[in-house]
């Protein structure tokens, strides 16, 4: 072999038998090949190959077998953001004709993709009060109605629906249910008969702030039929990114305990302090949807909502640059804590209608608890509240 | 500030051009200088000298060890290597635990004795052996607390001190409890040295070292040498380190949690005969161990019955255990010292200082615990 072919087709590197390495490689390799066609075509070879990297990668691989088993389920696709797996979720659930049911309780990011996005492609949607029986009912019995995307506890409010009655509700008008579980984790509702959970990588799979992803987890048969879609959609996950989740998932339960830990911790302080009005965290006994959380969940989270007593805009701004460990950024599930102005960075799609129906006030703020030492978390709040309310 | 809030946010502040909350990997080896006047006002110029990611780090674990400044390299023998090219001259002595990483002891006895440098490897347990082994040209102390494998302890203290009054530098090797359950310099010690391979990624993902110091003259020194050798840490390493540090805290509680279990389960199966862990009221120096470190840690070993081939059928039983040399990752692995880390010494230097036939090192990795002693209690048996 010419030394100028042999640059594009570099020696292997075989180690012997059984000799492996303890964390699996991060192919980074764009097309996988077969000794000859025939090979390429055989059932094993057309399950479980890899052909080119848009279709599957192994490390990425990895990280969806993982997710699904940790999830209680039997397959995922990975995807390249938390939005990523949303857009895959609804679109491979619905055609043009169908409708869709989707909350004013969640995240802003996938209201806007139903009620401006997918009404384009003949999509109709209905969006009620994940408290509004009465209107859900109503809702899910339209003839049309195919899907419903939902969350708990809900972003950034904190609500918790009664997945059970939902999820049978669901069932018996034939809706596929989309549980959004980025809050609850891979640990949390996997025993409701839930289609398709979609989660953002981006919290707390990765856990560290340093990559984004995405992930559909169903059982088989769903997952397949939304597989060429995936793949035709194009929106994967870079093999370096699924490396890092993998590499984050190795402290995923640890992260998480310490999170939930701290944010009850955190909304202890916050209900004994005069500055505040309401705080809303399932973990508090005082969370109206305590009770259901507790069944629901193992566990409530990292993130907790509170409203400041007589807060405008200004003040309340005031009271968040004043944070000093609590940064301001609008992502959670990472191990530095992080806040936000509810009504600015998670409600401007929403009209002031619909946010009072919400709860959304300007006076709303948001944490996303991280896992720093409690005592630094509560002593960063109390100079803020100091200094503001002073 | 608690540990926990200094392992996230020490060394790191948000990038000032984008607000990016974490560090951005600097790949780049040279930064430009706005003019010859102000060369270097922005701190860096070439990457083997300094790099803004591997400074980060660098700040971090200084940090997190209470110390004045940290270099960062490619290995922790590279880092070790840099306190013994600080430290050491032609017609120099330097004293070693005579327990200690077989790295330590092949650096000493087959490179830099090659240099004209003398080395005596004492019992370092009893800080008196030490007093006793210090000459006029002893220059270093070098221990490691617990030691690699049997975890003997020296006392870091005790000897700090007998090391202050001779002016001679005092380095203890750290990896084993990292700043989080151990702090040699808060306890005396001019040099806190690591593997940050071990817990400090915690993820088998990278290899790693790290020298903090009590004083800005020893930083300079040894600065010096990391740069003349070039013996540097990548930015892309200190990146992933800077991201494994985040959970160093929680990571070491649970390990040690689960090291405090097994070795607990061990001490009452019959095929063992002995287990060493600090934290076990069994171990002889555990008084000392409460004293010096907050935590023991998560490296355990344990003789079996039946010498060399109940060691190596223990090895190939083992299942969820992965046979392996590193430690400190979340995967447990298990070592058979006498074959595999310390088959380079010779046996009756092996037999001396306390390595068997039959000793087993495990490092206590993050799984569930019952796994883990499932898995054990599954190989035991079959012995």
């Amino acid at each position: 072999m010419k030394k100028e072919t042999r640059v594009t087709h570099q020696p292997a590197v075989k180690p012997p038998e059984g000799n492996r390495s303890l964390v699996e490689p991060v192919y980074r390799s764009v097309k996988f090949s077969f000794p000859t066609i025939a090979d390429s075509l055989k059932p094993e070879a057309r399950q479980a190959g890899f052909e080119y990297m848009r279709d599957s990668n192994p490390t990425t691989r990895q990280l969806e077998l993982l997710c699904a088993e940790l999830q209680d389920r039997d397959d995922a696709i990975a995807v390249g953001t938390g939005m990523a797996s949303i857009w895959l979720a609804l679109l491979g659930s619905l055609t043009a004709g169908d409708r869709v049911v989707i909350f004013l309780e969640s995240y802003r990011p996938s209201r806007v993709a139903v009620r401006k996005f997918l009404s384009r492609l003949g999509i109709a949607f209905d969006m009620v009060s994940i408290h509004d029986r009465p209107a859900i009912v109503e809702a899910f019995s339209k003839v049309d109605t195919k899907a419903c995307l939902f969350e708990s506890p809900t972003n950034p409010m904190l609500q918790i629906p009664d997945i059970e009655w939902l999820v049978d509700l669901a069932r018996k008008q034939e809706i596929t249910t989309i549980l959004d579980n980025t809050f609850g984790g891979f640990h949390n509702h996997g025993q409701y008969a839930i289609d398709l959970f979609v989660h953002s990588l981006t919290k707390y799979a990765g856990g560290h702030g340093d990559a984004m992803g995405g992930i559909v987890i169903g059982k088989k048969e769903r997952i397949r039929a939304i597989k060429p879609l995936a793949v035709n959609m194009g929106a994967v996950l870079d093999p370096g990114a699924a490396y890092l989740m993998l590499r984050g998932m190795k402290t995923y339960y640890l992260r998480y305990e310490r999170h939930c830990e701290n944010a009850l911790a955190i909304a202890e302080y916050l209900s004994g302090r005069s500055e505040v009005t309401e705080v809303l965290y399932p973990g508090l006994k005082s969370h109206p949807a305590h009770a259901l959380a507790k069944k629901q969940m193992h566990d409530y989270g990292g993130v907790v909502t509170f409203t400041l007593r007589n807060s405008d805009k200004e003040k309340t701004w005031d009271f968040i640059d004043r944070l000093k460990v609590f940064a301001t950024a609008s992502s959670l599930g990472s191990a530095e804590s992080l806040v936000a102005p509810v009504e600015l960075y998670l409600a401007m799609d929403l009209s002031e209608a619909e946010r009072k129906a919400a709860g959304i006030t300007e006076a709303k703020v948001r944490l996303a608890v991280g896992i720093e030492h409690i005592d630094d978390l509560k002593a960063d709040l109390e100079q803020a509240f100091k200094s503001t309310f002073a | 500030m608690g540990f926990s809030t200094k392992q996230v946010h020490a060394g790191v502040t948000p990038d000032p051009v984008t607000g990016a909350i974490l560090t951005p990997i600097y790949q780049s080896t040279t930064f430009v200088q706005e003019s010859v006047d102000q060369y270097l006002s922005k701190g860096f110029s070439y990457s083997r000298s300094g790099n803004p990611t591997v400074r980060a780090l660098e700040q971090k674990i200084a940090v997190l060890e209470g110390g004045v400044a940290c270099t960062c390299y490619s290995t922790g023998m590279a880092a070790e290597q840099a306190v013994f090219q600080a430290t050491l001259s032609a017609g120099d002595h330097a004293i070693i635990s005579d327990v200690a990483y077989g790295g330590t002891y092949r650096l000493a006895t087959k490179i830099y004795s090659r240099y004209g440098v003398e080395f005596t490897f004492v019992d370092t347990s009893n800080a008196k052996n030490v007093a006793k082994a210090i000459r006029d040209n002893t220059k270093l102390i070098f221990t490691e607390t617990p030691a690699n494998p049997t975890l003997k302890l020296s006392p870091i203290a005790a000897i700090s001190e007998i090391a202050r009054k001779k002016n001679i530098v005092h380095a203890v090797d750290n990896t084993f409890l990292t700043p989080y359950f151990q702090r040699p310099l808060e306890l005396g010690a001019h040099i806190s040295v690591h593997s940050t391979t071990k817990y400090f990624d915690g993820h088998n993902a990278t290899t790693g070292g790290a020298n903090v110091v009590d004083s800005k003259e020893l930083d300079e020194k040894i600065r010096f040498h990391q740069n003349a050798t070039g013996v540097i840490m990548s930015p892309f390493v200190a990146w992933l380190t800077l991201q494994g540090t985040k959970t160093l805290s929680l990571r070491m509680d649970r390990q040690s949690e689960n090291a405090q279990v097994i070795a607990e389960f061990l001490e009452k199966h019959k095929k063992v005969d002995k287990v060493c862990y600090p934290g076990l009221k069994s171990f002889p120096q555990h008084a000392l161990a409460k004293k010096q470190a907050s935590g023991f840690g998560a490296m355990i070993w344990f003789e079996v019955k039946g010498g060399v081939k109940a060691g190596k059928k223990l090895m190939d039983s083992v299942k969820l255990c992965t046979l392996a040399e590193n430690l400190g990752s979340v995967e447990t692995l298990i070592t058979h010292p006498v074959t595999m880390t310390h088959a380079i010494m010779a046996p009756a230097e092996r037999l001396r200082v306390g390595i068997t036939d039959g000793l087993v090192r495990l490092s206590v990795g993050l799984e569930d615990v019952e796994d883990l002693i499932a898995d054990l209690k599954t190989a035991l048996d079959r012995i």
